[in-house]
């Protein structure tokens, strides 16, 4: 960059003596062998001297920028103190230079008159005769002193610009600035005192090839000088509009890089406020973002996350915001004795708002569910709540169902919002208004029942209507795979889920979606063969899911009493046919455990009291018929019950036992 | 699977019983029983080892009790886990056969 400098230095005290010696051949028939040798020494040395000077200059000036641009490229630590120096040098630089070589030429024309002319200046001035050429000459002498500045001005301000940019300042030093109106003002002056000069020494009747020798080369080099300065300009604001288009767009990549200050103008101090602007929206947005940042985790953590339900149940519950925080949401409510509330809601609008509101109808809910044994009572309440609080045109969409899991009945109501699914049909409820838009709703509910495998699915509107027209969410397709039996709630759920994922993927979702799947346990069913000792394997599966289902203190009553049970239908029911299986069903509620044991035999009616042993003792006999005791023993309720093809034993066990 | 081993102390013998006691394990018992030379004077019964036990196995146990008990022997059972008892109790057992804590109890 030093090196480049100075051949810029002295290519255009080059061009600018060359124009000064085609323009006295053009206007006066002097051919640059015509003059003396001192003359033309002084010339060139003049010249040469004023080129050494801005090369001297420059080296001095620029020595912390160019110290600076070496520890840059070798990678040695920069502080921002050296930094913004060695910026600020350079940015100054084609100013002073160009100032400076306007001083020193202007000094330089007298001088060279002066000399020249031994004495005669003065006379000259006031001679009428000569002074026209004598002022041409100065004048010309004067505007190319000008289109040189401005030349340096715009040369050595592209050179050293790179460098200036990578010591990355980002203000501009609060000084007095070169505006680029006064740089405009310098080209027309220049053009303009051309033109004077041209009228002043045009010879008369001069051809016009002669006049065009001097007329092109200052008009090529303001014509330059102008178009540079323009591209220059029009360069560094295109790319301040791309970051502001950028900015306004919301694009993140590069979005807290800063423009470097490399000029002392109206750019520099544009760029200086872009860095200051962007400083403020770094801030602000990383305010913003913190703070969304903590009410989604706030939101988040609002939600439930872990439940204990009765052995089976199975629930499964999936939300994706289509923002940063969003207005669905989902709850279940342990309401006590096997007895479930189970809500999904979409609170009206998007982002923040809609958060607050959800996290506030969720608080209500989630408070008021255990006072109200019905849903539509529970709604109502909320409602009558949200009414007294919430502005005109806000309001939230709920269903609610209280799902009883010891029997399976569910009774669900609705405040505006999609139908709840259930065994794979959607309840015909009447819906009535969303929450929030009027008190004294009354809110309807519907009773239904969950067969064992059989899901209660409640959802978003966001889940039909964020999908493809295509998409089989909007058909009733989905509807019909929520028909049991079902066995897994998170399979299901990404199965439901699959046509939006890409959408959660790319944050491109246009609305809440919310899916929550509560699936009946189904029975847990086992054959054995017709067997002897088949009834071991059942009685050990027996007590196996007795503990699993929470049944623990009642595992070996369940074990005795299923295995008592296949010895009976083994031996008397099937009579040990081994094409005949024996099949048992286990299934557990939240107080109850409810085994069956069927076979192929003949209804029989039990018998009321157990063998006398005393006279089993005393007799010669095989010992027998303690089976159906011993069941009715460790069960709390036994019956037989006649099947289409046999018969079967129900047991229920309560999950504790009579003391 | 359910098996027997046999123990003689002093003027008692030990069966220490392991397995599923059903009617399989009820009937080799009473063979062992049936099989003596000699009825002991007393028969300990050691459940300890015993994971599972239907009215089936516990009719051939009572079977055998039976036999021991026409020709006034005692029987001791000791190793019941508390489920055990309870369907001992259901079943009456416990007029026929002594239920106690261990061996030296049963020994006494």
């Amino acid at each position: 960059m030093r090196w480049r400098l100075r051949v810029l230095s002295l290519s255009l005290i080059a061009v600018g003596i060359g124009w000064i010696y085609l323009s006295n051949y053009v206007r006066l028939g002097r051919s640059p062998f015509d003059y003396a040798w001192s003359v033309t020494l002084t010339n060139l040395g003049g010249g040469l001297f004023i080129g050494l000077l801005i090369d001297a200059v420059a080296g001095f000036y620029l020595r912390p920028f160019f110290r600076a641009l070496d520890r840059l490229g070798a990678n040695q630590p920069l502080g921002p103190q050296e930094r913004q120096a060695a910026a600020i040098r350079a940015m100054r630089f084609p100013e002073r230079a160009s100032v400076l070589l306007v001083g020193i030429s202007v000094g330089m024309i007298l001088v060279h008159r002066l000399v020249s002319l031994r004495g005669e200046f003065f006379a000259i001035l006031l001679a009428e005769e000569r002074r026209a050429v004598l002022l041409s000459s100065m004048t010309r002498d004067l505007v190319v002193a000008l289109l040189l500045a401005l030349l340096l001005f715009t040369f050595s301000q592209r050179l050293l610009k790179p460098g200036v940019a990578a010591c990355g300042l980002q203000e501009l030093p609060d000084e007095r600035r070169f505006p680029l109106g006064l740089r405009q003002a310098l080209v027309v002056l220049a053009m303009g005192l051309f033109n004077i000069t041209l009228f002043i020494s045009a010879p008369e009747n001069a051809p016009a090839a002669r006049l065009i020798w001097i007329y092109l080369p200052p008009v090529i080099l303001t014509a330059t000088v102008a178009y540079l300065m323009a591209t220059d300009t029009g360069r560094d604001l295109d790319a301040i509009a791309g970051r502001l288009r950028m900015l306004a767009a919301g694009v993140r990549p590069d979005l807290f890089k800063r423009f470097a200050v490399t000029e002392q103008d109206e750019i520099g101090e544009l760029v200086a406020s872009i860095n200051t602007m962007q400083n403020r929206v770094e801030r602000e947005l990383w305010e913003f973002e913190r703070d969304m940042a903590a009410a989604r985790s706030i939101q988040t953590e609002m939600l439930p996350h872990a439940w204990s339900l009765p052995p089976g149940w199975q629930l499964t519950a999936r939300l994706f915001p289509a923002h940063e925080v969003g207005g669905d949401f989902y709850d279940l409510i342990d309401l006590g004795g096997g007895r479930y509330g189970v809500a999904v809601g979409d609170a009206a609008g998007k982002g923040l708002p809609a958060a607050l509101l959800m996290a506030s109808t969720v608080s209500l809910i989630r408070s008021h569910a255990p006072f109200h044994q019905r849903p539509g009572d529970l709604l109502a309440a909320v409602n009558r709540m949200l009414c007294r609080s919430l502005p005109p045109m806000t309001f939230v969409t709920a269903a609610y169902a209280i799902v009883d899991t010891a029997t399976g009945e569910i009774r669900v109501a609705s405040a505006g919002h999609l139908p709840p699914v259930v065994g794979g049909r959607e309840l015909p409820i009447i819906s009535a208004l969303p929450l929030g838009v009027e008190p004294g709703v009354v809110y309807e509910e519907q009773v239904c029942t969950v067969s064992p495998g059989e899901a209660v699915v409640l959802y978003s509107d966001g889940l039909i209507e964020g999908a493809d027209p295509t998409s089989p969410l909007r058909s009733a397709q989905w509807i019909e795979a929520l028909r049991g039996p079902l066995t897994d709630g998170e399979s299901l759920a990404q199965q439901v889920l699959q046509p939006l994922i890409p959408q959660v993927q790319q944050g491109t979702l246009q609305d809440d979606v919310t899916l929550l799947v509560l699936i009946a346990p189904q029975p847990y069913s086992l054959a054995i063969r017709s067997q002897e000792g088949a009834e071991v394997q059942a009685a050990e599966q027996a007590a196996r899911y007795a503990r699993e289902h929470g049944f623990a203190a009642r595992a070996d009553d369940v074990a005795s009493a299923v295995g008592e049970a296949c010895l009976n239908a083994i031996s008397h029911g099937n009579r040990f046919r081994d094409d005949l299986p024996v099949r048992i069903t286990l299934s557990a509620g939240p107080d109850w455990l409810e085994a069956t044991v069927a076979d192929g035999g003949d209804i029989f009616t039990p018998p009321e009291s157990p063998p006398d042993l005393a006279v089993q003792m005393d007799s010669d006999e095989p010992i027998r018929g303690w089976g159906f005791h011993l069941i009715r023993s460790m069960a709390d309720s036994v019956s037989v019950e006649s099947l289409p093809a046999g018969k079967q034993i129900r047991m229920r066990f309560r999950r504790h036992a009579d003391v | 699977m359910f098996d027997v081993q046999l123990r003689k102390m002093h003027d008692s013998l030990v069966l220490d019983l392991a397995g599923s006691l059903g009617r399989e394990g009820g009937e080799k018992i009473l063979r062992v029983v049936e099989g003596l030379p000699q009825l002991p004077e007393r028969l300990l019964l050691n459940f300890g080892g015993v994971e599972s036990m239907n009215t089936a196995g516990l009719g051939g146990v009572l079977w055998a009790v039976r036999k021991l008990n026409k020709a006034q022997k005692q029987v001791f059972a000791y190793g019941l886990s508390d489920h055990f008892r309870k369907v001992f109790h259901v079943m009456g057992l416990t007029q026929y056969i002594a239920v106690v804590e261990d061996e030296p109890a049963a020994l006494r």
